[in-house]
């Protein structure tokens, strides 16, 4: 075996030029997956980051309350329910949310906009909303004014200390309405948001909506963001079948879609290179044993066994192939790792969509251990694959008409 | 040598290794058929999502007063609009104009509510101008009988609890200042592939709304153009007349996220084009690479006899090249037959991609296009890898290779 394994080593050594090639077409391959995937990745992980810090981790909500969203499906909100769910293992915030829609009246404009009523304190060590203050000061939970996103103040043509009228429906078919001063302005990165958020304590919300003691969402957030499911399944099962339990997955769906679609080009692509280079791998294979024929003649007639000649083949290609597989991790490792600590700034148009999904605006790759042992994995069973090709030919070979 | 022999002797040359060349020339097969029949239907995707979204929500071009399309303000209605819909509908290239009130308001329901934009259309130049009406799941379009007609989504109608019939409040700003309140029956209700559409957007009659508003000027001109390919040509005949203070957008600057995604694809098939062609140059590459190694003899002896290094060098290139436009030539016929298969069946898209306004089912037709790209730039760059280990005939030393 170790002879055969020499023998191996010397023979892809023998044809310097065209093990190169091969070495270097798998190398090649999996530099581009796994950048490719990497990148795709590391973009994911920012939008969960960004989208998870809107929605939180988990949400609680009265059962039915997501697919219609209406005043009329709230829970009951109260502090000692909060400081239950806190304590809960896995745990480290619950946010209390109103949320509705209304109009928004300025001097002379109207506008459709959506009344956030949070916990402003809990609520900005988690989302950090007063970091994006532009003008004013930030609501506390005793406040009596609201905080509005500037995109929708300067088209209410509204200033800082001014007065907005918010008329809505409220809880039970009460009017809502009310006159609030604006207390201080935040800038947020999606247009749409910043056209559209009006944000006020909670206790002020609920009177607003007629809805005392009156939640529509508890957003929670987790120690370990991969333990949504399990956190998940405890609460639902202590809450019973009144409240519906959702992940960020369920809240989001455009990340998973998004993600979606990023995996299945990937799948398409790579699945499309690979076929390419294991059909260049199955040429040299097969090249390698061909021109040979009369190379195992001999060896057979000096004795060897028609195995030991099929494993010297499989050891060689693997070889080839296990090459190739340390040189493509050796060149991606250090690619993916400077890339991960030096990410590329986005400007232009990319760079605003990014911003506008609240995401920060640069190309990261990400650094996904499993995604190298499985390129690498995928790459080798190729290979192994393609050794299987030239199995035949050396059954065929007749000692006789091969040394000839 | 005359080319006629040299393109021969390549042709022959192919088959004396049949199983080298014709494994290259499955790699470039399989290849092409799968980059074709894969990039053809992400375009076709993406053309249809943008497609239904011209058709449905913008059409090809709009006009609106200046600052319209940013703030959505009331007032800020087309000043001289039956001038310039007469002037419009007078254009060549315009197919159809259609009028429209946009108007942000709240559309009432005894369980929810909905915060959304409520369109005024005129009946019989909407259904010419959109497609909407393909969309219609359940009741008919709206027409010039019967009384305040409305048209709601599925999702809409699911979210308010409604069906076909039902009575819904449209409460709005009017133009002078109070809140004004219309009844209007759900007549039809559509499902359009984009979620986002479906989630904010309500019609009625153009005149229902004037009447509601007090607006009875147009906020936008929708208009549809004959042939869609025309946009530049008819876009500046449009803009030579244009009465100040309006603005005229196509619908890359009205969806610019839809245009981004068109450019997100684009950029994926020059990827894979590129990824393809370097997959396939490995290839090739090693199959030069071991023609010239193991034809030094011969190749040294042609030269002997008299040939330029050129033409030998050329024999090789022209081996090269038949070898590659067999496999791309038959890698395009078989993904065609793959469209064709998918045109004709459809592809089924994973569901739950409403979100991004793609049809569940896509029936693919190919792209000219795409096959000037396949063809052309990957088989040429494909070549141009080949052409390195096939440079080294050009310093072939001739008395070492007879000698060999």
């Amino acid at each position: 075996m170790n002879q055969l394994l020499r023998l191996a080593w010397r023979n892809i050594g023998r044809k310097r030029r065209r093990s190169l090639i091969a070495i270097s077409s798998v190398a090649f391959a999996l530099l581009v997956s796994i950048s490719l995937r990497s990148l795709m990745l590391g973009n994911y992980d920012k939008m969960i980051e960004a989208g998870t810090k809107n929605v939180g981790h988990l949400q609680i909500h009265s059962a039915g309350y997501w697919t219609g969203k209406s005043i009329n499906e709230l829970m009951t909100d109260s502090p000692a329910r909060r400081q239950q769910l806190a304590q809960a293992v896995g745990i480290t915030h619950v946010l209390a949310r109103l949320q509705n829609g209304a109009l928004a009246s300025g001097e002379k404009t109207t506008k459709a906009v959506q009344v956030n009523g949070i916990d402003p304190d809990i609520e900005d060590g988690f989302t950090n909303l007063s970091g994006r203050l532009s003008k004013g000061s930030f609501i506390k939970n005793q406040s009596t004014g609201v905080v509005m996103a500037e995109g929708l103040a300067r088209y209410l043509k509204l200033g800082v200390g001014d007065t907005v009228v918010l008329i809505g429906q409220g809880y039970q078919a009460n009017i809502a309405a009310g006159k609030y001063p604006i207390q201080g302005m935040v800038r947020l990165g999606n247009p749409q948001l910043n056209l559209s958020q009006v944000y006020m304590p909670l206790p002020l919300a609920q009177a607003f909506f007629s809805a005392d003691g009156l939640a529509s969402a508890y957003l929670l957030t987790l120690v370990d963001a991969n333990q949504t499911d399990p956190v998940k399944n405890r609460i639902q099962a202590t809450l019973g079948n009144g409240f519906e339990v959702m992940t960020w997955n369920e809240l989001l769906p455009e990340i998973k879609n998004s993600q979606r679609i990023d995996t299945t080009i990937f799948t398409l692509l790579s699945s499309c290179l690979y076929l390419i280079i294991g059909m260049g791998l199955i040429g040299t294979v097969l090249m390698m044993t061909l021109e040979r024929r009369r190379e195992f003649g001999i060896l057979q007639a000096i004795g060897l066994q028609k195995s030991q000649i099929r494993l010297l083949i499989i050891l060689e290609s693997l070889l080839l192939g296990f090459v190739g597989v340390v040189v493509g991790l050796a060149l991606a490792l250090p690619f993916v790792l400077y890339m991960n600590a030096h990410p590329i700034p986005l400007t232009g148009e990319s760079g605003k969509s990014f911003e506008a999904m609240g995401v920060e605006p640069v190309l990261q790759l990400g650094l996904k251990p499993h995604l190298f042992a499985l390129m690498g994995s995928i790459v080798l069973a190729i290979m192994g694959l393609a050794t299987l090709v030239p199995m035949g030919i050396v059954s065929r070979l007749k000692t006789s008409e091969a040394i000839k | 040598m005359m080319n006629r022999t040299l393109n021969q002797m390549a042709w022959r040359n192919i088959w004396r290794n049949k199983t080298r060349s014709l494994v290259f020339m499955g790699a470039a097969l399989l290849g092409f058929a799968v980059a074709l029949f894969t990039l053809n239907t992400m375009k076709a995707i993406a053309a249809q999502r943008l497609r239904d979204a011209i058709n449905v929500q913008t059409s090809d071009v709009q006009v609106h007063r200046k600052g319209f399309v940013d703030d959505h303000e009331l007032t800020y209605t087309l000043p001289q609009a039956d001038a310039l819909i007469t002037r419009l509908r007078q254009t060549s290239g315009v197919a159809v104009v259609a009028k429209r009130l946009v108007v942000n308001g709240v559309v009432t329901a005894p369980d929810n509510n909905l915060v959304g934009e409520i369109k005024g259309v005129v009946p019989r130049d909407e259904n010419r101008l959109s497609v909407l009406g393909d969309f219609l799941v359940e009741g008919g379009p709206l027409t010039d009988d019967g009384r305040s007609p409305i048209l709601i989504s599925r999702r809409t109608a699911d979210k308010l609890h409604v069906r076909l019939k039902s009575k819904l409040v449209i409460t709005v700003k009017a133009a002078n200042g109070d809140l004004a309140g219309g009844v209007f029956r759900v007549v039809g209700i559509f499902a359009t592939p984009s979620t986002p559409f479906d989630e904010n957007t309500v019609l009625v009659r153009y005149n229902d709304l004037a009447a509601l508003t007090g607006v009875t000027a147009p906020h936008e001109l929708a208009v549809k153009l004959t042939n869609p390919s025309q946009l530049a040509e008819v876009k500046a005949a449009i803009n030579a007349g244009m009465p100040a203070g309006t603005q005229l957008d196509d619908w890359k600057v009205l969806l610019p996220e839809l245009f981004a995604f068109d450019g997100f694809i684009n950029m994926v098939g020059i990827l894979f084009t590129l990824i393809i062609s370097l997959g396939l140059g490995f290839s090739l590459m090693n199959t030069m690479n071991m023609i010239v190694a193991e034809r030094t003899r011969e190749l040294g002896m042609l030269r002997a006899i008299g040939q330029s290094r050129w033409s030998v060098f050329r024999m090789l290139i022209a081996e090269c090249v038949l070898m590659m436009l067999i496999g791309a030539i038959g890698g395009v016929l078989l993904g065609t037959v793959f469209i064709g298969l998918a045109a004709r069946y459809g592809i089924r898209i994973s569901e739950g991609l409403g979100m991004l306004g793609i049809r569940p089912v896509m029936y693919p037709t190919l792209d000219p296009a795409l096959l000037f790209v396949i063809l052309g730039l990957a088989t040429l760059l494909t070549l141009l890898i080949s052409l390195v280990p096939a440079s080294r005939i050009l310093r072939l030393n001739l008395a070492q290779a007879l000698k060999q």
